[in-house]
């Protein structure tokens, strides 16, 4: 399954765009540690993921939706979960101290401006309408929350595009992750009006 | 007299930090939704000044809200706080009545220039 470069190209621009609105909700600067776009065996990836799973993490899912879909998952460790909500509220370091409703609704806010971003730069890029919708916050296993993303956005096929993301917060030295995976059937349209 | 404000996102942090910022800047924050349906009581219920509302939310999005609270009182103003920046939903939310737009994530400044220009509109400059 080939990866249009131009649309590799647009997918990575709006990772950059992520990144600086992270930076900009955390008032931390946050930079992108590893960017890939390939296409992968669903179950080699699931394995991958799976090789990690004992890690607990929050993890944020949602959906793009209109003129293109696509699967959007934020995942990042429990413990500094507690982090980005200090970050968020402006409070000092410390202050959370249990993960609750304030922390899930955190990530799920990081989550929300994230997948904006990116459906706004598609939608400006390609001038397309693309709608995140509500996410959803789970805790879990690292492996858990991963299979269950891969086997939604798979929709049955038996390889993928999967588009990762890690971003490191320099400040407080915490990384977090982001996933894609775009349909690839909505997305072949648009080499068309370009 | 302090503007009583009523908050309506789906995240309990963004009410939060919408809170914070409102509060110490001497406004009344007199209620918060999560959803649009929420909202619509609420707005009936405390009759704010102003409401700032998101867009993407469960059941009733914000978009709907604005439209069901400009039917029920069209003088009603509503500042829209959304990640959604593109050209379509804008201008559904311009259309629609809309006071102002701000784009998340936001600085503390940019929420209290829409709420006073709102809440106290200059006269447009009518020279011809």
């Amino acid at each position: 399954m080939e990866i249009n470069r131009f649309i590799e190209m647009v997918v990575k621009q709006s990772i950059d765009r992520a990144s600086q609105v992270l930076s900009k909700t955390l008032r931390a600067g946050a930079k992108i540690e590893l960017e890939s776009i390939s296409a992968v065996d669903i179950s080699q990836a699931t394995e991958r993921m799976m090789a990690e799973g004992d890690k607990e993490v929050m993890g944020c899912m949602l959906d793009l939706g209109g003129d293109i879909r696509c699967k959007f998952l934020f995942v990042i460790s429990s413990k500094d979960a507690l982090i980005f909500t200090d970050l968020m509220l402006r409070n000092k370091l410390g202050t959370t101290e249990k993960l609750g409703q304030v922390s899930e609704s955190a990530i799920q806010e990081v989550g929300n401006i994230l997948s904006g971003c990116i459906s706004n730069s598609f939608s400006k890029d390609f001038d397309i309408s693309v709608m995140p919708s509500v996410p959803i916050v789970f805790t879990d296993f690292l492996g858990g929350i991963f299979s269950n993303f891969i086997f939604e956005g798979s929709e049955q096929e038996d390889s993928i595009w999967l588009v990762q993301a890690k971003f490191l917060v320099v400040k407080v030295q915490i990384e977090c992750e982001m996933f894609l995976i775009p349909h690839t059937q909505s997305f072949f349209h648009l080499q068309n009006p370009i | 007299m302090k503007a009583k404000i009523l908050i309506v996102d789906d995240a309990s942090i963004m009410r939060k930090i919408l809170k914070n910022i409102l509060v110490s800047n001497g406004y009344d924050v007199v209620g918060e939704a999560s959803n649009g349906q929420e909202a619509l009581e609420l707005y009936k219920k405390l009759k704010p000044d102003l409401v700032t509302m998101d867009i993407v939310m469960p059941q009733v999005n914000g978009i709907q809200a604005l439209k069901t609270i400009l039917d029920y009182d069209k003088n009603a103003k509503v500042i829209m706080i959304s990640v959604i920046d593109q050209r379509h939903a804008l201008k559904e939310v311009i259309d629609a009545g809309a006071c102002d737009f701000i784009l998340k994530p936001f600085e503390n400044e940019r929420i209290i220039s829409a709420i006073e220009d709102c809440l106290h509109p200059k006269a447009k400059d009518t020279k011809e």
